[in-house]
């Protein structure tokens, strides 16, 4: 599971027919302070993250496919969490 | 899934059998200044990848492939293909 930020959008003419239609987000992934990383992967989101957002990417095709139709696609990448804060432990 | 750009084509003379009909693609994997401006940014220094392409993406298209076991397993029969060209991108918005 990688923490992440919404940095972009991508939009497919074409596409395999097991991700056809999916929503792509370019998602920047978070180091343990929450800085960019400047390792940017393409997900695919069924929650409407919105630009600039926090989130949480499954870096699993097992869980990324789970909901879709086809079951098995190749796709690796889902947003599956809206980060609405992130707490150190000892508060 | 990363994106890349289609920069070349592999044509193997002889492949191992069960191979699905499709072609090899060299691409060159993006980095931050490419998302920046996909179609124009100079190549990456991120090494090429060879992947296997079943959708017809020519030189010059932007593609996002996935590498690892997720490229090869909606195969109906296994076969040793480790990153798979999963979409091609007519459109990229990045913002910082």
């Amino acid at each position: 599971m990688l923490r992440a930020r919404i940095v972009g959008t991508a939009t497919a003419t074409v596409s395999h027919p097991g991700i056809k239609g999916c929503r792509h987000l370019l998602c920047e992934v978070l180091d343990h302070e929450g800085g960019p990383t400047g390792r940017i992967v393409v997900a695919v989101d069924r929650l409407g993250a919105g630009a600039g957002s926090e989130v949480l990417v499954t870096a699993d095709g097992e869980a990324a496919c789970r909901g879709l139709a086809a079951g098995r696609a190749p796709l690796r990448n889902a947003v599956f969490g809206i980060i609405d804060s992130t707490g150190g432990g000892a508060s | 899934m990363k994106a890349g750009r289609v920069i070349g084509k592999v044509v193997p003379s002889r492949t191992v059998a069960n191979l699905p009909a499709g072609s090899w693609l060299v691409i060159n994997p993006f980095n931050r200044e490419q998302y920046r401006d996909p179609w124009n940014a100079p190549l990456s220094g991120e090494p090429s990848v060879v992947a296997f392409d079943e959708l017809g993406a020519g030189e010059g298209e932007i593609v996002g492939f996935v590498e690892g076991g997720e490229a090869s397993w909606h195969f109906p029969a296994p076969a040793p293909v480790d990153t798979y060209v999963s979409v091609i991108f007519d459109r990229i918005n990045y913002h910082d």
